[in-house]
């Protein structure tokens, strides 16, 4: 052997340190690449829902006309409603109070500004919005690395990068401004630490106006409250004259869209999918415990949202009392084992990851609530990881040494392996779904050529019953949906102009609180009578749960009129189904 | 082979009380816990079966998938099985440089034949017998269940779960000419990469065999990959290459993982194969067949190399502890009789039980299930405490005579 094949150890030492950082970074490249493949499908999906209505929008065809660069999230209020189910945009069993205007004027101009340039670029859009997931993990990664260090900023990058919460932002081209959000907040979040740290006027300056271009991109932006408020509480030691004052890059702007909201009478009301604390404070607490329980389940656990709203609350309780004890057990003992400057920063991290939910508590819970919550969570995780796998001093292998390997065992998998798994299913869900959705309007716009309306007995899936005629790209053709999610209902040919539906055995439409077209509470009754443009339509009779069994429809014109396209949507798709003559009933099914 | 291998030392053969439970080798006590659960696993697994498909009774649909998923049990006895008897003969290779067959296929045959006949007989006479069952009759009695009959149809054979005793014994007439090939290569990397190719040809195979019929409904797919041999060796050579991998490196390994991460990643690569295991609808409905090619074998291997790697070598955790509790000695050396005995127990005895308190005694299906599984694995217990002491317990005494284990 050479004299020059012998190394020192401390050469060695330095062979193997930077061999072990190649390795981690290649590492860290090829977890990233993971999380891209994950989202991947996200690029392929269509517009859907929401997407065709803001294209309309920023053409200036959806009623009531132009209505300017700001507001492509103001979708009914109480000028256009009225006209919007005359149409057929909504259904006739809106509430006839809602409204729904989100005050997101940033996340508008440049959502106008690409309909205006690109109207059908949906590829576009898609990439759009992966480049602000991009930017936000970054904006992770790079909070992180300055409050802790690159290991653990890493891990928690990837847990976020590849979590589920981002599919529906991914997919859904129009929940864009929940990535702007995230990436302004953050920035902003990153700043503020520096401000409340360093005490420069600078990042207080700079803090201010990016959480001010977070706020203008949304109501997303106030879960960062939940950030801010948990470091002047438990991230400093100032006095509480100091934190007041240091929250106000944050607490200013946010205060100022609050009451631009309220003065703009912004907000969403009479609907049962948003709680709005302002208008419904009622009704936002109501059901609050139980979203913010599935949040955190989601977020902590990777469970699966949509499954997980449908359990009844002795599942959701039970997964908690057997999580939290868990979770508990093994953060405390990262706490202990952590270096000492890393606990104030883990300590706001983890309160602001549970004070992020609540802003999101006026929603139906959903994993696509949690890209800022994922923040804390990601750290968290990433924390507890780091001090189980390589901590300074070889822990003991029992009591809450040992749990806390066995809950850091579970984390990991359950962020590495079951959370993207579900977020990997759930686009490839939503893709299809939008595909499917897509692909039926097609063959609607194809039969409807020529036709004066069209009348869907029976709708299967949201996307027949919401915004349809911007989807079919006439606005000018009403369409009409009777039914939506009924099972099997027979169609009774009451009259030349008339007809009636009855479902069994489940409901004509639904009216949980959950559904965005009523309660809250406009429940409808028997004997209630709706008018639209060209149909009465008058409650005949609810089931024993509360929900419609049977309605009459009395048209203005023959429903044999050869002009009408009547629709049954059934789970394969659509079929012309045309009503009975007159005295006759037709059952039809799913 | 090298002569730095460590070489196990084997329980020297003692005269045991006659009453104790002490039978199986006490050298990886964490391995007897993990048998445990193997046996528990195949247990709920039978009761779901007979429950729904034998006595017709309202199984949950959920709880029936996730009870069928749970499918692997049976190959954690194949993992430890090649784990066994490739330290046996690894240990006899090294000390002897010869694989001593006559010894060998004499203990293997009093340790498994005498309890297999004697039920296998018993059945047999209290019949009554289908025409096809007396057919494959001899099959069963030749150690060729998987190869003389379908399994999975009714009134086709007498013991149809005999098929995984079947496929051990014909894996134990050829391992020691596996080792005596394997030992004719000198370095570890030719060895390693022997057992490594062998292993994965049996997912070769299985694809193989699966690919030119995308169509086969699951019976089929369970009669052409599940059952036969040359489909499902992979367990027991990744039992063999534990084995290898244990006795040339164990001490490395142990050091190896006296660090968490290293434990962490074996967890992790053993949980996330439970976890596709339990996902066989992850390609989709039509990738379901694709899945079975690869879970039957390859990830179970997986997750059982990983798993008893760390129970072997991982130091004392709290699941080493637990899966050491001396109580699961005893039931595990119960185990084989456990198997023999516990289909023909349920479907013969307690399901009537459990179908009478469902339909007669109002019991919900939420009790009638667990009750199930608790009683046959307790009855299913004391019948083979039973052919323990009358027939396992005088067969070995004759082995020890004629071949002793060292």
């Amino acid at each position: 052997m050479s004299a020059s094949a012998i190394s020192s150890p401390s050469e060695t030492v330095r062979a193997d340190g930077s061999r072990s950082r190649a390795l981690s970074t290649w590492l860290f490249g090829l977890a990233l690449a993971f999380a891209f493949l994950v989202h991947l499908p996200s690029l392929f999906a269509p517009y859907t829902i929401d997407d065709f209505a803001q294209r309309d929008m920023a053409q200036g065809i959806y009623p009531p006309g132009d209505r300017g660069l700001f507001a492509l999230y103001d979708f009914v209020d109480d000028t256009n409603r009225q006209e919007l189910v005359d149409r057929g945009v909504l259904p006739w069993w809106t509430h006839p109070h809602l409204v729904v205007r989100f005050f997101r004027p940033l996340s508008s101009l440049l959502l106008d500004v690409e309909y205006r340039i690109a109207p059908s670029a949906v590829l576009w859009g898609h990439i759009e919005n992966m480049l602000w997931w991009a930017g936000a993990s970054a904006l992770v990664y790079l909070l992180l690395a300055r409050l802790f260090n690159r290991g653990v900023a890493r891990i928690a990058c990837v847990i976020f990068a590849a979590s589920p919460c981002h599919v529906i932002p991914l997919v859904w081209v129009a929940n864009r401004e929940v990535f702007i959000s995230q990436v302004l907040g953050l920035a902003g979040l990153i700043v503020y630490v520096r401000w409340r740290r360093e005490g420069s006027a600078r990042h207080g300056a700079t803090s201010f106006a990016l959480f001010a271009l977070a706020m203008a991109a949304g109501e997303y932006s106030l879960c960062f409250a939940g950030y801010v408020a948990a470091f002047e509480l438990v991230g400093t030691r100032d006095s509480f004259v100091r934190r007041v004052l240091g929250a106000a890059p944050f607490a200013l702007p946010a205060a100022a869209y609050l009451a631009l909201r309220a003065a703009l009478h912004y907000g969403v009301r009479s609907g049962g999918l948003y709680f709005d604390p302002f208008w419904d404070f009622p009704g936002f607490i109501e059901g609050a415990f139980r979203r913010f329980a599935i949040l955190l389940c989601t977020g902590w656990l990777g469970s699966d949202d949509i499954r997980l709203v449908a359990e009844p609350w002795s599942v959701i309780a039970i997964t908690m009392a057997v999580a939290i004890p868990l979770l508990a057990a093994a953060i405390v003992r990262t706490f202990r084992v952590m270096p000492a400057s890393f606990r104030l920063d883990a300590a706001w991290l983890l309160l602001g990851s549970v004070l992020a939910i609540v802003p999101v508590l006026a929603v139906i819970a959903s994993a696509r609530l949690l890209g800022v919550p994922m923040i804390g969570i990601g750290a968290v995780v990433s924390l507890v990881l780091t001090e189980a796998w390589f901590p300074a001093h070889p822990p003991e292998r029992r009591g809450l040494g040992e749990l806390t390997s066995l809950v850091a065992l579970g984390l990991a998998f359950i962020h590495f392996v079951a959370a993207p798994y579900h977020g990997l299913v759930n686009t490839r869900l939503a893709s299809a779904v939008g595909a499917l959705m897509n692909s039926r309007i097609d063959w609607a716009r194809e039969r409807a050529a020529g036709k004066s309306e069209v009348i869907v007995l029976r709708a299967e899936t949201i996307g027949t019953v919401l915004f349809t005629p911007s989807t079919m790209g006439d606005l000018e053709l009403p369409w009409h949906v009777l039914s939506y999610e009924a099972d099997h209902v027979l169609v009774l040919r009451t009259g030349e102009q008339s007809l009636e539906l009855v479902a069994s055995p489940k409901p004509l439409f639904k009216m949980d609180p959950s559904e965005v077209f009523r309660p809250n509470d406009g429940t409808l009754h028997a004997g209630d009578v709706v008018q639209i443009r060209g149909i009465k339509v008058t409650v005949l009779q609810l089931q024993k749960d509360g929900m419609p069994r049977r309605a009459r429809f009395d048209f203005d014109r023959n429903l044999d009129d050869p002009s009408i396209l009547w629709i049954n949507e059934t789970l394969a798709g659509f079929e012309e189904r045309p009503p009975p003559q007159k005295g006759q009933g037709e059952p039809i099914t799913p | 082979m090298s002569a730095t291998i460590a070489v196990p030392r084997a329980e020297p053969a003692v005269r045991r009380p006659f009453f104790e439970l002490d039978l199986l080798d006490n050298r990886y006590p964490a391995l007897h816990g993990l048998r445990v659960l193997g046996i528990v696993s195949i247990v709920q697994y039978h009761v779901t079966m007979v429950l729904r498909n034998s006595r017709e009774l309202p199984v949950d649909d959920g709880w029936s998938a996730t009870s069928f998923d749970v499918f692997f049990g049976m190959d954690l006895f194949f993992v430890l099985s090649g784990f066994l008897i490739g330290s046996i003969l690894l240990h006899s290779v090294a000390s002897s440089g010869t694989a001593n067959l006559r010894r060998f296929y004499l203990r293997r045959a009093f340790r498994t034949f005498p309890p297999y006949y004697v039920v296998l007989t018993i059945l047999a006479a209290i019949g009554p017998l289908t025409s096809a069952q007396r057919h494959h009759l001899w099959f069963e009695y030749a150690y060729l269940t998987n190869y003389g009959g379908h399994p999975l149809w009714p009134g086709d054979l007498v013991m149809p779960w005999g098929w995984s005793l079947a496929l051990e014994e014909q894996f134990y007439l050829t391992v020691p000419f596996l080792l005596l090939l394997l030992y004719r290569f000198r370095s570890d990397r030719a060895r390693l990469t022997l057992l490594g190719g062998l292993w994965i040809s049996a997912l070769v195979v299985r694809f193989a065999l699966y690919l030119p019929h995308p169509y086969w409904n699951e019976m089929a797919q369970y009669d052409h990959l599940y059952y036969k041999t040359h489909a499902r060796f992979d367990t027991l050579i990744a039992g063999v290459a534990l084995a290898y991998v244990q006795r040339r490196w164990g001490a490395p390994i142990a050091r190896w993982l006296e660090r968490p991460f290293p434990r962490a990643l074996l967890g992790f690569v053993g949980l996330t194969c439970l976890w596709l295991l339990m996902q066989p609808y992850l390609l989709g409905p039509w990738g379901v067949g694709i899945m079975h090619v690869v879970s039957w074998g390859t990830l179970t291997s997986i997750m059982y190399f990983a798993w008893t790697l760390l129970l072997l070598n991982g130091g004392p955790g709290w699941t080493q502890r637990a899966l050491s509790l001396p109580v699961f000695r005893k039931v595990a050396t119960l185990g084989y009789g456990v198997y023999l005995v516990h289909l023909p127990l349920y479907d013969r005895v307690l399901s009537p039980v459990a179908a009478s308190l469902f339909r007669n005694r109002g019991w919900p299906m939420v009790a009638v299930w667990p009750a199930s599984v608790v009683a046959l694995f307790l009855v299913s217990l004391g019948v083979s405490y039973v052919i323990h002491l009358a027939v396992e317990k005088p067969f070995l005494r004759i082995r020890d005579r004629l071949a002793s284990a060292t």
